[in-house]
């Protein structure tokens, strides 16, 4: 694959899937502002190191990941956090609009959290999110279920659903 | 509904649809952590059932083009670099093309539905719009149609992603064999120069437009200068009909362009790969970004070419 393609395909990755990149972000840094903030940046960043893409797994999920990447450095704490602990942290965008479910969101295990935001949030494939995450589909598959679990069960124990 | 359901709908609901996307702010912050370099020149000339897919290769070439930057010696052009004063007549799209197939191809490029004349100039003709997102999109006639009159089919359209940056100030359209285009701001003349460096065309630009003598064939370079001659931006190209192996062009003046810059004190500078790919060097800077800025100002000028991906090292 050439430069020039890629620079077309993550262009096209952003036209078609800009607001899934920062409602994803959001999660994880907490507003929409900052999240945007580091979409652009994560882009900036895929365009300039395109030619690092190996073509061997989602474009998506590569860009997620400096995404990812570019959220932890904006957090300045000096330390490297994985993913898991960044998602473990994540104070989510707006939790004002259902504030029962942010509080379910909120005692999710770091990793189920982290693959609801993915899917949900990023609107991430199952292939996208077992590449990024480096698991199988299957795993995430069965994440997914647990977390709704674990979320029915929450909400329910608060009456929040029937 | 059930549970699971109720809960995606739920968790959907912590989303937002504000769209506050901006691809050329991405273009733009891309290349400003580049350290310097060259801009791809785009001949545009193609059969029309090939624009399209010839399009999307342009785009390509105009956004490797953005993510280089000039030698940080002209950093204070840059600001003047950055914009068209000429804002022309709006005109509507759909009053110039009465030709389906040249519709098609704008429908195609997304053209808005207001194109502004910028003017004519010795018979060509200068249209530009703006998207949304800011990329500009250009049609150029060879005949002399007023506002309202009809794209004739042999003229050409295009949208280029990359223009106008530091690192791509002009876009260069030829029509009917001549060299022409759009200049930003700053650039008051273009000038064509060979590989030995004697000069084969120039135009002034006058409203960001400008019009010169004949198209020349074979490699060619494009000089961007500004008011006082200083070259702003330097791009080495080759006309799009004459095939002569881009890759191996490209790989082959990467390859001089890294030798010159070994020869000018940076020493480590890195060969291209067989891609015509800079590697990127993850263990800072390969040099003080001095030295390097001034090797790249003396090579630039002996080989350039577009789309060097980092080859100062990374600065941040």
């Amino acid at each position: 694959v050439s430069v020039d393609t890629q620079a077309h395909e993550i262009e096209q990755l952003y036209r078609s899937r800009y607001l899934a990149f920062r409602n994803g972000m959001a999660a994880l840094t907490g507003s929409y502002d900052s999240a945007r903030d580091v979409v652009q940046e994560a882009f900036a960043q895929a365009l300039r190191d395109r030619e690092q893409f190996r073509g061997d797994g989602p474009l998506a999920a590569w860009v997620w990941r400096i995404a990812v990447r570019v959220a932890l450095e904006s957090r300045r704490n000096g330390r490297e956090l994985t993913l898991d602990e960044l998602a473990a942290e994540a104070p989510l965008a707006a939790p004002e609009r259902d504030p029962a479910l942010a509080e379910a969101l909120r005692q999710l295990p770091p990793r189920r959290r982290l693959i609801v935001f993915m899917r949900y949030f990023a609107d991430l494939s199952y292939t996208e999110i077992a590449a990024l995450c480096e698991i199988s589909e299957g795993t995430v598959a069965a994440t997914l279920a647990h977390a709704h679990a674990d979320l029915s069960k929450a909400l329910q124990s608060k009456g929040a659903i029937r | 509904m059930n549970d699971q359901q109720l809960i995606e709908d739920r968790l959907r609901g912590f989303v937002s649809d504000a769209d506050d996307s901006d691809w050329q702010e991405v273009v733009r912050r891309a290349g400003a952590n580049q350290r310097m370099s060259v801009t791809s020149l785009r001949p545009r000339r193609n059969s029309r059932a090939q624009r399209p897919r010839r399009w999307r290769a342009l785009l390509a070439l105009a956004l490797a083009a953005a993510v280089a930057v000039p030698a940080a010696a002209f950093a204070d052009d840059i600001g003047e670099l950055l914009g068209l004063s000429n804002q022309g007549t709006p005109v509507a799209t759909s009053s110039l093309s009465h030709d389906t197939s040249l519709e098609r191809a704008m429908q195609e490029f997304g053209f808005p539905s207001t194109l502004h004349l910028l003017g004519m100039r010795d018979g060509i003709t200068f249209y530009a719009a703006q998207k949304p997102d800011g990329t500009y999109c250009f049609a150029v006639t060879e005949a002399s149609t007023p506002a309202g009159g009809q794209l004739p089919a042999a003229d050409d359209v295009g949208c280029d992603g990359g223009f106008p940056s530091v690192g791509a100030p002009v876009s260069v359209f030829p029509v009917g064999g001549r060299f022409a285009g759009f200049a930003a701001d700053g650039v008051a003349s273009v000038a064509l120069v060979d590989d030995s460096g004697a000069t084969l065309a120039t135009a002034d630009v006058k409203d960001n437009l400008f019009v010169g003598g004949a198209m020349p064939t074979g490699p060619i370079i494009l000089e961007a200068l500004d008011a006082d001659g200083h070259v702003l931006s330097t791009t080495h190209t080759q006309p799009a009909k004459v095939d002569q192996g881009p890759q191996a062009q490209r790989v082959a003046h990467l390859l001089a362009f890294a030798e010159c810059m070994r020869k000018h004190g940076v020493p480590n500078f890195p060969d291209p790969n067989s891609q015509g790919q800079l590697p990127r060097n993850s263990n800072g800077p390969i040099a003080p970004p001095s030295t390097v800025e001034a090797a790249a100002k003396i090579c630039s000028t002996i080989v350039s070419q577009g789309a060097l991906a980092n080859p100062g090292g990374a600065t941040h």
